[in-house]
């Protein structure tokens, strides 16, 4: 009997498999797992070296598999101090927010000049009323330039410092667009730039070097590990940033398993010059999964496609607005081919049922093969016989269930009470059989698991409504979808998302049982410490 | 964030024109005739698809890994890495573009792309949409693309209307009715193969008109458009002069030059006439240019009528 490195016991094994879905004790060696079951059939691998882990009442799970995020952003955002409203974060005022700033600078050990950014800035969560300005900024940050990004990504506040490196004038007309705000009574730039106004400056900021992107990988990865993943994903990655991962990978900087999606926009591209190992498997924890299509855009930004008009005027005011794809349906169809045709797996990202319809119909018309594990990526407003279609088809889902909390309320308002409660049909996939992950989209919303669990089984909107109660599921469902369901997406299920012996001890530990907690209480459970092919890459301190 | 070694410049104007329109269209077809015809302009374009725009192997001097410089000073790069990216590039090159060319993407909205044309260096010159005259009419009533290729033509300054060679000339005038219902005041050129003369597309080369210099009846590459020139030693009242514009016929696809206001003799006023869009704006003093009004009007060949359209003008002097 061989002997095991660790073994866990005493706790809450969850093991994602099984008629029972749990175990009293597990056992890892060589970074797999060795035995899971009862207490005395995992002893028995017990040897003079093995390390014994009491969990002490705390829970084990299968380490998660992240469903669809940006892994990007955590490089991004390493540096950058969270000023984010709660949950997300603890900023409430614009002390608290100056405040978060001012830690962020010391901690980074800023010097004079160097840009000191933040990010998840919403002014309507302050509690002061109106947006952050420069007045409030300059004060406290007269040595640095200061970029605080608007929660949407899509504009920032700066301070006249950020300006002034920024080279933009603060009393440029506003271009077409753009959004500036201004001074009152005055034309002077107040602080916050939205849209085109901010494009420029987006432009001028200076980029990390690859060096400092590189650095920055250790701290991406602990954020991702801190909340429990041990396998994550960037899709699409931007043509920019897809030889960095590579880099990472070469330089031995990757110890949580990355998987990265081509651009749409290059693919074809790739395919012909062979420029990705599309096929191959893990090299240094990265592979390449796939390709990945932005069909359409946000159904709050009211850029998805639908095939009925919104409640609520378009964005520019226009009347029986239902969006507009992304992508051109030839384009689509010769993607989805092309992909088929090499055995690439495709995932599509589409909001609206319009833009879905447009993907079944690329399937069907690349021949419907079976097996070819095609994702939909969010699938927010899918339609029932859409859902029928999936299960024709084979089609996998990864849906996006926070949507029920951040912007419930605002899509009954523009979609009505039946299609928004319709959103990410979770209840309605699992009759049907049809397997799904369940995702963050960081840095969309935040990365937490927990959360995300907790929307897929509460499905509460921040007024309190419930939005859908049919399609709430059972906090064991919902773990599948971060788990075993998850890794089926990955195609590695042979490898991860369940405890069972010989798949990867990918775990981690919680410090309360999802599935034995009242409800309300899933979203505050915290990772205690996750572990990586059984070495702790994450100690909650 | 973008890597922005050296800053984008503050002056200098590159002009900046969209080219947009569904599949089909001959996007690259006419962007593939403006970099062969480019007659010393140093024009860069960014398209889409890199790979389909083919240019011919004889005109290439350099080739990048997603950039092709020409040996007529002309420059095409791909947009994989975005257009603020493509745009700094061409912008911070030792010898920038004079004039830029995006091509939108087939969905895309033109007039968004556009508003990248109104960040300096840069200034918007136009947006041209292409239309397939066989296809379009079935197009804009697609349950998926419809309403993006409506949006498109309505945002256009100037519609083309490409392949008119495979259409009758009873669906030309069917087009064109129903062009004009859809797409209310739409300027619209017609050709075949996506040729459309650079001065047209992308205006007159070089500064303001000559004056004195005439060009009427010009011909370009055996596309038919003619240019008219207007000079008026008389003052013009503005107001008059602006409803004088707003009557030009659809014929008119260009108009740029100087104007002499009655009501406010001691200022130039630069007039840009592009498709449907138009601006009057007040420029610098006359100091020893003598004042007069110069035009330099570009439009459909034989549909341009000079003696109209002076007429107009006439009408718009101080006190008629």
């Amino acid at each position: 009997m061989p002997e095991a490195d660790i073994i866990f016991t005493h706790g809450d094994i969850v093991t994602m498999s099984g008629p029972e879905g749990t175990a009293e004790a597990l056992a890892v060696k060589d970074g797999r797992i060795l035995a899971v079951g009862s207490s005395a059939e995992v002893l028995r691998t017990q040897g003079s070296a093995t390390r014994m882990i009491d969990l002490g009442g705390k829970t084990l799970l299968p380490g998660f598999l992240d469903g669809h995020s940006h892994f990007i952003n955590a490089i991004r955002m390493a540096r950058w101090a969270n000023v984010s409203a709660p949950p997300v974060g603890s900023v409430r005022t614009i002390p608290d927010l100056i405040a978060m700033l001012a830690e962020t600078k010391a901690r980074q050990g800023l010097k004079r000049g160097e840009w000191l950014v933040g990010y998840g800035y919403d002014g309507t969560t302050l509690a002061e009323g109106r947006e952050l300005t420069r007045d409030d900024l300059d004060p406290h940050f007269p040595e640095n330039p200061v970029l605080v990004m608007h929660v949407s990504l899509h504009g920032a506040v700066l301070n006249t410092a950020g300006f002034a490196a920024a080279e933009f004038d603060l009393f440029a007309p506003t271009p077409p667009g753009g959004m500036t705000a201004r001074k009152p009574g005055s034309n002077e730039a107040a602080g916050l730039v939205m849209e085109h106004s901010f494009l420029p400056i987006f432009m001028h900021m200076p980029a990390p070097s690859e060096g400092q992107q590189l650095d920055a990988f250790a701290a991406a990865q602990a954020l991702y590990a801190g909340s429990g993943y041990t396998t994550v994903q960037d899709a699409p990655m931007e043509p920019a940033t897809r030889p960095l991962y590579h880099k990472a990978a070469e330089q031995g900087r990757l110890f949580l398993d990355f998987v990265g999606y081509v651009n749409w926009l290059e693919f074809p591209d790739l395919v012909r010059t062979r420029g990705e190992p599309f096929k191959e498997g893990y090299r240094q924890h990265m592979r390449i999964g796939g390709v990945k299509v932005v069909a359409d855009g946000s159904p709050q930004g009211k850029t998805a496609f639908w095939t009925k008009p919104l409640l609520t005027p378009g964005p520019n005011g226009e009347k029986d607005w239902r969006g507009e794809p992304n992508i051109a349906p030839e384009e689509l169809n010769r993607l989805v081919k092309l992909a088929y045709d090499n055995d690439i797996q495709v995932m599509v990202h589409c909001n609206g049922d319009a833009t879905i319809d447009m993907v079944l119909d690329a399937h069907k018309a690349a021949g419907a093969p079976a097996g070819r594990r095609t994702v939909i990526i969010h699938s927010q407003f899918v339609r029932p016989d859409q859902l029928d279609l999936y299960v024709r088809y084979g089609f996998l889902v990864s849906f996006f269930t926070n949507h029920a909390f951040f912007w419930g309320d605002v899509h009954v308002e523009n979609l009505g009470r039946e299609r928004a409660w319709f959103l990410s049909p979770t209840r309605s996939a699992i009759a049907r059989g049809i397997r799904f992950s369940n995702h963050s989209d960081f840095a969309v919303t935040p990365l937490n698991p927990m959360f995300i669990l907790w929307t897929s089984v509460a499905r509460t909107s921040r007024s309190g409504q419930i939005i859908g109660p049919d399609e709430r599921i059972t906090p064991a469902q919902g773990l599948k979808a971060l788990t075993i369901d998850a890794a089926y997406q990955y195609g590695e299920e042979a490898e991860k998302g369940s405890l069972e012996t010989g798949k990867l001890a990918d775990l981690v530990v919680l410090d309360r049982n999802p599935t034995k907690v009242p409800i309300d209480a899933i979203k505050d459970i915290k990772v205690e410490e996750t572990f990586k092919e059984g070495r702790s890459v994450y100690r909650r301190a | 964030m973008r890597a922005g070694a050296a800053s984008l410049p503050k002056s200098g104007n590159i002009l900046f024109t969209v080219v947009g329109g569904y599949l089909g269209s001959g996007k690259t077809t006419l962007l593939n005739y403006v970099l062969r015809h480019a007659g010393g302009r140093r024009i860069g374009v960014i398209v889409n698809d890199f790979g389909g725009i083919n240019i011919d192997a004889s005109l290439i001097e350099r080739r990048e890994e997603d950039m092709v410089n020409l040996a007529n000073g002309c420059v095409c790069c791909s947009i994989s890495a975005g257009f603020a990216e493509a745009l700094a590039r061409l912008a911070q090159r030792t010898n920038p573009p004079e004039h830029v060319i995006i091509e939108a993407s087939g969905v895309a909205d033109p007039v968004r792309v556009g508003y990248f044309g109104s960040m300096p260096p840069y200034r918007l010159d136009g947006v041209v949409v292409l239309a397939d005259a066989e296809t379009i009419r079935e197009r804009a009533l697609d349950k998926y693309v419809g309403s993006a290729v409506l949006r498109q033509l309505r945002g256009a300054d100037l519609v083309v209307l490409n392949k008119v060679d495979l259409v009758s000339e009873a669906e030309r005038t069917a087009l064109g009715t129903w062009l004009s219902g859809e797409v209310p005041g739409a300027r619209i050129f017609p050709t075949s193969h996506g040729r459309v003369p650079l001065a047209v597309l992308l205006g007159v080369h070089g500064a303001a008109c000559v004056p004195g210099e005439s060009h009427d009846g010009g011909h370009d590459h055996g596309e038919e458009y003619a240019s008219r020139s207007v000079t008026m030693d008389t003052p013009l009242g503005e107001a008059a002069f602006r409803a004088s514009v707003a009557e030009w016929p659809g014929s008119v696809l260009r108009a740029k030059g100087i104007v002499y206001l009655a009501d406010d003799k001691l200022h130039r006023y630069v007039f840009q006439l592009v498709g449907r869009r138009w601006s009057l704006t007040q420029d610098r003093l006359w100091r020893s240019d003598p004042p007069r009004t110069e035009l330099v009007l570009i439009g459909l060949a034989c549909q341009i009528d000079g003696e109209t359209l002076l007429a107009g003008l006439e009408a718009a002097k101080a006190g008629a």
